[in-house]
């Protein structure tokens, strides 16, 4: 699952919440169809374990004083209660699967690269062996190799471990290329789900539209139609009434939105959009401006 | 609709009296505790008047060391070591530091990556543009203010009367970012240098700012050095690009040349790594530069980037390839441009070192049946295989 959105929409308040690091005030978050409590020091040791998260920011998620390999293998000690013999081969199993090399386990975060430490904190977080792993911008603050090869590992280990993802991110390509569903978040709420090939293709709701005519391509053919929003996002103390997004909206049709909450429209095979405006004429009128591929 | 494409051709093929920014094998050292560190290259580079030249490169390859080096604003340690930087023909690394701050904020000025910390946040923003045209073009406080506000309206700030009072901390970083470039066309300079100017940016905000800066090219008609690693950006708003690899100059041309051609086995890598927006992870496996950037003192023999490239030979270990033109105006460094350019999808190339196939572009078998699915519906026939596409599901 991956969730895009300008930054201040709330993915990672989103995130944190599901993690237990910030405490919901409604709702209900489920796991495998048993309800988490809200808090983190509310959870079992078995619940903690079936969610992990790695952070945008490795230099901060990481202890500069701690070994790489003690990183590493606090979650088997603490979650996993692996006994302390098997401990080092553990670790060192984990650091073959994200394509370290096993002394770096002796190294401490400032003696790695940026993309080198990510690998860690991925690591780390498959320590615990999880059910569901909690990715929060894990790629954006890293070069485009890097970025490269750290989503074909989220990809490799993903298949040989069988993990959900919850991917975050505002790099629309890198959530098209890992999900396989997508949601649109703006203000704090979803306006379109569905599988990552249908949110992708018109219709779509006009935020998603906008933010896929903004994504820069890097094939000079690609023609993109020039969709721009207005302004930058409203705060969140002052949301506005009826539609959220009808202040940037360039497909606003008229005081229907902003008086009354759009309704959620199914579109098929799952792919939902929350808007005013009919499915039908969405796809009419976004028919020519769909992206065509260059190569 | 007139011809965009033709007009930008006109545009980048000026005679070389044109010529902005003219770089001539130009070399930055850093003196630091281990001895000299040689972090820029002989790179040469020309930059025409309306012209956004991209630079392009993985962190640590010396973009911004260059671009420090153009306008001599290198730190302590840090000094040109050969080669010649001119500036409307006239030679800058010969100029007095005295004569250097004449040049500064009039004919060359710098938009950073951090707006937030490249305005001050104690002086109300309009005060700091008013400031620049005070300075430079001396012009009275109240004519100096009418020209601040006016720059605000340029860069299409919504009440720019209100922006001109308000301090850094109260506009959002877009807005901030178009006061830098406000800021920064003030003076009308000759050369704009801009140092990742939307990497801290949401993409439609970026969306934006690179729409701004396309339009207001036509109207200042300044050269633009324009520092990114971001291959998409130079894509939509660059005219030229140049790839930068360790302190060289790997690839230069025009945008189309160095995107369709790709003439360089870096520049194919960085082009591969970036995921599209058609494609999943069922489609195609991204393929990563493997390896790292070497440090300038430990730079391999041959070519600089033979020990991370996959389509090396014997003899790019022992020899280091300098820049050729493939075609006019585009220069690759690489000993085996001429078989890259006829295998324009690498399918074919065989690698010295492994002896496999080169994984660049490689279209997988999900692909080549849809491709076929699609046909089979264009010809009104029921597909020969169903929906279930991936091999790896076992369906």
């Amino acid at each position: 699952m991956g969730i895009v959105g300008e930054s201040g929409c709330g993915k990672t308040t989103f995130a944190r919440c599901i993690a237990g690091l910030e405490e919901a005030n409604d709702g209900v978050i489920e796991l495998e169809g048993q309800k988490l409590p809200y808090a983190i020091g509310k959870r079992s040791p078995a619940l903690l374990k079936k969610i992990q998260m790695v952070f945008q920011n490795p230099d901060a998620s990481l202890n500069p004083q701690h070994p790489a390999g003690e990183s590493v293998g606090r979650p088997l000690v603490l979650l996993q209660k692996v006994p302390k013999a098997e401990l080092h081969q553990k670790v060192r199993e984990l650091f073959k699967a994200v394509n370290l090399p096993e002394d770096y386990m002796y190294r401490l975060p400032q003696e790695l690269s940026g993309g080198e430490k990510q690998r860690v904190a991925i690591a780390r977080a498959f320590a615990a062996d999880p059910t569901l792993m909690i990715c929060d911008e894990p790629i954006s603050s890293l070069d485009v190799s890097v970025q490269a090869s750290l989503m074909n590992l989220l990809v490799k280990l993903q298949e040989s471990k069988g993990t959900s993802y919850l991917f975050i991110s505002h790099d629309l390509a890198a959530v098209r290329h890992l999900s396989d569903w997508i949601a649109v978040v703006y203000l704090g709420r979803i306006w379109e789900v569905g599988s990552a090939e249908d949110v992708f293709v018109p219709p779509y709701h006009p935020y998603t539209e906008a933010l896929l005519s903004a994504i820069p391509i890097p094939d000079p053919d690609v023609h993109q139609e020039r969709i721009r929003l207005k302004g930058s996002v409203p705060s969140a103390v002052n949301i506005p009434p009826g539609c959220r997004f009808h202040t940037r909206c360039p497909r606003k049709i008229g005081e229907i939105c902003e008086q009354q909450e759009p309704p959620w429209q199914d579109v098929g095979n799952d792919h939902r959009i929350c808007c005013h405006i009919p499915v039908e004429e969405l796809k009419a009128l976004q028919k020519a401006g769909s992206i065509q591929p260059g190569r | 609709m007139f011809n965009l494409n033709g007009l930008t051709k006109e545009i980048t093929a000026p005679s070389s009296a044109e010529f902005i920014l003219e770089l001539q094998n130009l070399s930055v050292t850093y003196d630091t505790e281990k001895g000299p560190l040689d972090t820029v290259r002989n790179v040469s580079m020309k930059i025409a008047a309306g012209e956004i030249y991209g630079l392009v490169g993985e962190s640590g390859s010396g973009k911004t060391t260059l671009a420090r080096a153009v306008v001599r604003y290198l730190p302590a340690n840090g000094r040109i070591s050969g080669g010649v930087v001119r500036l409307c023909g006239s030679d800058l690394s010969k100029l007095s530091p005295s004569e250097m701050r004449k040049i500064w904020g009039a004919r060359i000025t710098m938009v950073h990556q951090d707006p937030a910390a490249a305005i001050n946040p104690s002086i109300p923003v309009g005060e700091q543009i008013a400031e620049i045209a005070r300075a430079h073009l001396h012009l009275s406080r109240v004519k100096a203010r009418a020209k601040a506000v006016e720059m605000l309206a340029k860069v299409r700030m919504p009440d720019p009367e209100a922006v001109f009072k308000r301090y850094a901390h109260q506009l959002s970083g877009g807005m901030l970012q178009r006061v830098l470039i406000a800021t920064a066309l003030t003076t009308n300079p000759q050369l704009l240098i801009m140092d990742e100017p939307t990497t801290a940016l949401d993409v439609t905000t970026e969306a934006v700012i690179l729409d701004l800066i396309r339009e207001l090219l036509n109207e200042y008609n300044t050269a633009i050095l324009y520092i990114t690693h971001n291959l998409g950006v130079v894509a939509r708003i660059c005219d030229r690009v140049g790839v930068m690899y360790s302190g060289e100059l790997m690839e230069e041309g025009e945008i189309k040349q160095v995107f369709k051609k790709r003439l360089h086995p870096y520049t194919r890598g960085l082009l591969d790594c970036v995921p599209r927006i058609n494609a999943s992870k069922k489609d195609i496996s991204l393929s990563s530069i493997p390896g790292y950037i070497p440090r300038p003192d430990q730079l391999p023999q041959g070519c600089i980037f033979e020990p991370r490239c996959i389509f090396s030979a014997e003899e790019c270990r022992t020899k280091r390839p300098t820049l050729v033109e493939a075609a006019s105006g585009h220069l690759t460094a690489c000993l085996r441009w001429k078989e890259l350019d006829q295998n324009r999808n690498a399918l074919t190339i065989l690698s010295a070192r492994t002896g496999k196939k080169s994984i660049s572009n490689r279209a997988p078998w999900c692909w080549r049946q849809r491709i076929l699915r699609n046909i089979f519906r264009r010809h009104g026939a029921s597909p020969p295989y169903g929906n279930a596409a991936h091999p790896k599901s076992g369906l």
